[in-house]
């Protein structure tokens, strides 16, 4: 059952993921590309400005494995919502094993994109010769690319299990938390003058990237070369 | 048809590089003018300084009466310290200055700066400021709640290390006299004791030189010229930086033999091309020339004559050393950095610690090696916290609505 699982996810999204694999392949080479070209320029690399150039990098890595994530998670229960779950129902299965099945095919296929990263991050750290004191870390890069996108993927493969109805109002709630938290503070402040100093929305996402939270992975370091 | 507009053409070319000239001979004549415009006010911006310096000399304890008697306050002590606080938050003002200083200034028993100053604790939002004499080290407030505790313990400890700089910068009054050492110009900015090693790593391994690689190579002669220490006779100034030469020019002490030492020749146009300044006073065409055409022998001379300061090490990691130099020195170390005013820092940093300077930069690089910030800590706790809540999110996923009616 995890094979035709796997088979029919794979049939899914295969269009999306060959260019999101050839995206986290490319990503790491795009990064220390400029800084090849310097080197075989023959100025020597420069430690500060390595760091610097990397950083208007960095938000690129979390946003591929969020939206790897987000699409391995969505496309998961593509085929039970066209056919209206007759499939599913239609097996001798429980709804555990199931579900158990389709996550597991689903984050076997995430580990295409993290493979493509860790050989991207290997190839573009070898490209480079970086100067003492700084070094290069393709794993932990990968390794934190492949939580980033699992957590993603976990959590829209839960959003996605639902109706779009159920997903529509998630969304809007939080949504209209974001945009209308702010307001909804100054007015509090004006009867509680706790709310002076708390922020709710700034809260919120504190709590959500702060451990326990689960963006936690997110917040961390994203560089392919630190010291 | 073609002869008047031959003609036409020359004039004008004639009057344009007449015009050109005649804007390069104002632009020096104004440059020459504003420079000695300079050398006139500068005696007279020092003079007037001095004047105000031994004002407020003179009216500290006049100030300082005057607030006694208009503010309801506390006066306690914590260890050099003298700290006024309102009468009814003088409790938590003098817990957090003795939690302060018990963590972080034990060491220190004697500081003329810190025993002079009077530091003053109080609310931003209190009606009537506690009134002290100008310059006193203030620490502001914004409410006594637990939650911003860290952050006041924070900006106490940040008051007291910047007062005790003015041990060694003169920005304080000692005994009616200024005082100015070398080593406050070395190490500048806040004496602050109490380093995070880690942040010192990151900074070394960020300094664009040369002798601060070899420095974490394991060089030791790289990491003391990194920290500027050892060039004679930069080092025995008291003013650590350029120099005026001729009461006029800025020039560096620092020779084009000490920047190749340095930085590569890529590293010292990259100094110059994030260096504006170098720019001006007409100078853009050769800044222009060493930025863009790779022309090394102008940025050279660029760097020699600009204002700046070129140790590659810069004054908060300099400061580490200070720091490093007065834990091993314990008890009455800080006293002994500045007991000669005539001391290079050298001098000052042997005497403070008690080691050779050999010695204690060595056991600085180690101590700074050693804490080298675990560059991705926590990866494999916060991904196993992500696939917990990854566990979490599937487990909702289980349950369907659907299933069921099915």
């Amino acid at each position: 059952m995890y094979k035709s699982m796997l088979f029919l996810h794979w049939k899914q999204i295969k269009y999306a993921l060959i260019p999101a694999v050839v995206a986290s392949f490319g990503l790491p080479l795009m990064v220390v590309s400029g800084l090849g070209i310097r080197a075989a320029r023959g100025t020597p690399l420069e430690a500060y400005q390595i760091i610097g150039e990397l950083n208007t990098w960095l938000h690129w890595f979390p946003s591929l494995a969020s939206a790897l994530g987000i699409l391995i998670g969505l496309s998961a229960w593509n085929w039970d919502h066209a056919h209206n779950h007759v499939y599913a129902l239609s097996l001798p299965v429980s709804r555990f094993e199931y579900v158990l099945n389709k996550l597991l095919a689903g984050a076997t296929l995430a580990l295409i994109p993290f493979a493509g990263m860790w050989l991207g991050a290997h190839v573009a750290s070898a490209a480079v010769d970086l100067p003492v004191g700084l070094n290069a870390y393709p794993n932990q890069l990968a390794v934190r690319f492949l939580f980033a996108m699992l957590l993603l993927y976990g959590l829209f493969f839960a959003l996605a299990s639902g109706t779009k109805a159920t997903v529509l109002k998630l969304l809007t709630v939080v949504l209209v938390f974001v945009l209308l938290g702010s307001l909804g503070n100054e007015v509090l402040a004006d009867y509680y003058p706790v709310f002076e100093r708390v922020h709710m929305v700034e809260y919120a996402l504190r709590t959500l990237i702060e451990a326990p939270g689960p963006f936690q992975v997110f917040s961390g370091n994203w560089a392919l070369i630190d010291v | 048809m073609r002869w008047p507009a031959l003609a036409l053409a020359l004039l004008l070319g004639a009057t344009s590089a007449h015009g050109q000239e005649r804007h390069a001979d104002v632009q020096a004549a104004q440059v020459e003018a504003l420079k000695a415009e300079i050398d006139r006010l500068v005696p007279l911006v020092e003079d007037a300084q001095a004047e105000v310096y031994g004002r407020f000399h003179r009216e500290d304890d006049a100030d300082r009466i005057l607030s006694a008697a208009l503010a309801a306050v506390d006066t306690f002590e914590v260890g050099l310290l003298s700290v006024i606080a309102p009468e009814g938050h003088s409790g938590v003002a003098r817990e957090m200055f003795e939690e302060v200083w018990r963590e972080h200034f034990t060491n220190v028993d004697v500081s003329p700066a810190l025993t002079r100053a009077r530091f003053v604790f109080q609310r931003s939002d209190q009606r009537v400021p506690i009134y002290t004499a100008r310059g006193e080290p203030r620490v502001t407030v914004d409410g006594l709640g637990s939650t911003e505790r860290d952050e006041f313990l924070a900006r106490i400890r940040a008051q007291i290390a910047t007062t005790m700089q003015h041990d060694l910068t003169g920005a304080y009054v000692v005994d009616g006299q200024r005082r100015s050492l070398a080593v406050g110009h070395w190490a500048p900015h806040s004496a602050n004791l109490d380093q995070n090693w880690s942040w010192v790593y990151r900074r070394i391994a960020l300094t664009k030189s040369i002798v601060s690689r070899a420095c974490i190579s394991g060089d030791l002669a790289g990491c003391k010229s990194a920290l500027g220490l050892g060039i004679l006779p930069a080092e025995g100034r008291v003013r650590w930086g350029p120099i005026v030469v001729a009461g006029r020019e800025w020039k560096q002490p620092y020779d084009q033999e000490q920047f190749a030492r340095w930085y590569t020749p890529d590293e010292r146009r990259l100094i110059v091309y994030e260096n504006t300044n170098m720019a001006a006073f007409g100078r853009e065409a050769r800044w222009r020339e060493c930025v863009f055409e790779d022309a090394y022998d102008v940025c050279d001379d660029l760097l020699e004559d600009s204002y700046g300061e070129y140790v590659p090490f810069d004054g908060p990691t300099r400061t580490s050393l200070l720091a490093f130099a007065v834990e091993q020195g314990g008890r009455g170390a800080w006293a002994r950095v500045f007991e000669d005013p005539t001391w290079t820092p050298t001098q000052a940093l042997e005497n403070a610690s008690g080691l050779s300077i050999d010695d204690l930069v060595r056991g600085w690089r180690s101590r700074v090696l050693a804490a080298q910030p675990p560059a991705y800590g926590g990866l494999f706790s916060s991904g196993a916290l992500a696939m917990l809540w990854f566990f979490f999110f599937a487990a909702l996923a289980m349950r369907s609505s659907r299933w069921r009616l099915g």
